[in-house]
């Protein structure tokens, strides 16, 4: 990327013509200041006039000097050449994923609204059971996420988590796992974006010594514990406590402790296909191999419940579609819903876990959050 | 590289050559890929007369041994001693040492045979010979991703029964010796050297006997 960039663009210039705006902008600030503090105390009126308009004048023409030697760098300062529009999609990516977790935030407020249980003390237990005020999720001080990491990390004794921020702002883990395995976590704030499982015996560094974040394990074992794992982290969501998802994550990841000892719970064996049993149950932890965890989701799905009629989820204008057209939308949604999830199951391995939480309880507000889902994603 | 474990299966009433065959057609009928060939060879020595001198020692026996696998690396190993790992330069210092280690006649032992894939299993087959004559089989499974010797012997067994059937052997020394130990090359090395001494004391190819 660097290569892209530095066409026709002149990188000293660049510092330099960023160092021009901050030098505009405390002149402006100075202009700004001089005119709120006013006249300062002289002798005569005539005295203070005249301080007064010279002071004004300097910074003016201080604003002034500064702004003409920026325009003068953005001329040598070039255009980044548009034959890998790279940036600019970067810069869509990024916003999209930005209002993408703002509607899962908006979307798990509704889903707290409607709770499925009918018991009668509802109200005082949730009362109770806010969360603390959160600073916006979204964009969190690396002071915080350091301490969170550094927390689970004193959790559990086999496991050790290193923190490194090799590229900007976002934090990258390497958590090794006794010596099992080893996974790169790569995170976006307190959010993980990624995994990627290796042999406690690979090596996870590229040549120059970084942590190498794009190539797969070398084994099948491994390659098909990065999938469990990319599910793991679709299963477990809570926009509103992130700390908890990572804390839930690693948990999970922690079962893997025994992955070459454990025999499957339900055959008792310990390969298929010449595989030990790599995947672990979200709520139990318990081994099983790939093929046999389908039947827990068959069965969910099954158990669906009926919302009680004296629900009605309390819409954001904007946010979803209008109350009529709903009303149709949902049965609609409902038909569909489970022949989307077997079909899911058939094909797309990974999507299971995030469309089954839509279709569970065909409640009319999960229904609401599958169309906002599908509207994001289709 | 990963855990390993060796094993010297006799079928009753066959040839070595028939139940290599034997073996490496239902290793293809699990699904294993041929990959290649490899071998395995052993050198004896002994401590020179002359060194023993007034303290009426028994002579040490080392052996030198190389595996294709680590094609720039030379063992030499004690029987119940040390394994040092040197390069290849090695066979060239045991030349000098003429003085100090004398190789023992006719000792050269090795193995040879074909390597097989099988998801994270590599199964090598080989038919051991001294010499001119072919005397036993060996079998070695690596299995890549544990590196604790420990963790995995009940996974190996599952897989050697599956293609073994009931001639599977009892756990390696190794394994029991370090627990929780990262498994390394010297210890392949190790258990080749039981496995050709064993094949060494018989005189002849067994009729009948699990090992």
């Amino acid at each position: 990327m660097a290569d892209v960039l530095s066409v026709g663009v002149n990188l000293e210039a660049f510092a330099q013509a960023i160092s021009a705006i901050q030098a505009l902008r405390s002149s402006v600030s100075r202009v700004f200041d001089c005119l709120k503090d006013g006249m300062r105390n002289k002798e005569t009126l005539e005295g203070r006039e005249k301080a007064f308009i010279a002071h004004f004048q300097d910074n003016l023409h201080s604003v002034n000097r500064d702004l003409n030697e920026l325009e003068r760098l953005s001329n040598l300062v070039g255009k980044p050449s548009e034959n890998h529009p790279l940036y600019s999609q970067l810069l869509q990516a990024y916003k999209w994923s930005n209002k993408l977790q703002y509607h899962a935030g908006l979307a798990s407020g509704l889903l707290n609204q409607q709770s499925l249980k009918r018991s009668a003390n509802q109200m005082g237990v949730s009362a109770k059971r806010r969360p603390k005020a959160q600073p916006t999720t979204l964009v969190l001080p690396p002071q915080y996420v350091d301490d969170v990491i550094s927390r689970i990390d004193r959790m559990f004794p086999e496991m050790t988590i290193h923190l490194s921020r090799p590229n900007g702002t976002s934090a990258m883990l390497l958590v090794t796992l006794g010596k099992v395995l080893k996974v790169i976590v790569v995170m976006r704030s307190l959010f993980i974006d990624r995994t990627i499982v290796k042999g406690y015996n690979e090596n996870v560094y590229t040549e120059d010594g970084k942590l190498d974040i794009w190539s797969k394990s070398n084994y099948q074992v491994f390659q098909k514990v990065t999938d469990h794992a990319t599910t793991a982290l679709l299963h477990y969501q809570l926009p509103q406590m992130p700390d908890v998802v990572v804390r839930s994550f690693m948990t999970w990841l922690r079962s893997y402790i025994k992955l070459f000892q454990a025999p499957c719970q339900r055959c008792g064996k310990f390969l298929q296909d010449g595989l030990p049993p790599t995947w672990r149950d979200f709520r139990t932890l318990e081994a099983s191999p790939q093929s046999q965890r389908w039947l827990s989701y068959v069965f969910m799905a099954g158990r669906a419940v009926p919302p009680p009629a004296r629900f009605r989820p309390a819409l954001r204008p904007g946010l979803v579609n209008s109350r009529e057209h709903l009303g149709t939308q949902d049965e609609a949604v409902r038909q569909l819903a489970f022949p989307c999830v077997f079909t899911m199951l058939v094909h797309q391995p990974s999507w299971i876990c995030v469309l089954s939480h839509f279709t569970f309880g065909v409640s009319p507000c999960h229904a609401k959050c599958f169309v906002l889902f599908c509207n994001l994603f289709l | 590289m990963g855990t390993t474990c060796h094993i010297m299966p006799v079928a009753e009433g066959k040839s070595v050559q028939q139940t290599v065959e034997l073996l490496t057609r239902k290793l293809e009928m699990l699904g294993a890929e041929k990959q290649g060939t490899f071998c395995v060879d052993c050198e004896t020595y002994h401590t020179a007369a002359s060194t023993l001198g007034s303290q009426g020692q028994a002579g040490k026996l080392m052996y030198v041994m190389h595996n294709s696998e680590y094609p720039l690396s030379c063992f030499a190993l004690f029987e119940n001693g040390p394994c040092l790992v040197a390069d290849t330069n090695f066979d060239v210092l045991m030349v000098k040492l003429k003085g100090f280690f004398q190789s023992a006649k006719a000792s050269k032992i090795e193995t040879r045979g074909t390597r097989y894939q099988y998801c994270d299993f590599l199964v090598k087959v080989g038919t051991v010979t001294m010499g001119p004559s072919a005397r036993g089989i060996s079998v070695e499974v690596e299995y890549g991703p544990c590196v604790v010797a420990s963790d995995c012997w009940s996974l190996l067994l599952e897989f050697l029964q599956s293609f073994l059937g009931s001639h599977t052997p009892g756990a390696p020394t190794v394994f029991g010796n370090r627990h929780d130990a990262v498994y390394s090359p010297a210890d392949t090395m190790v258990q080749y050297m039981e496995l050709f001494n064993k094949i060494r004391k018989q005189q002849q190819v067994p009729v009948a006997g699990i090992r």
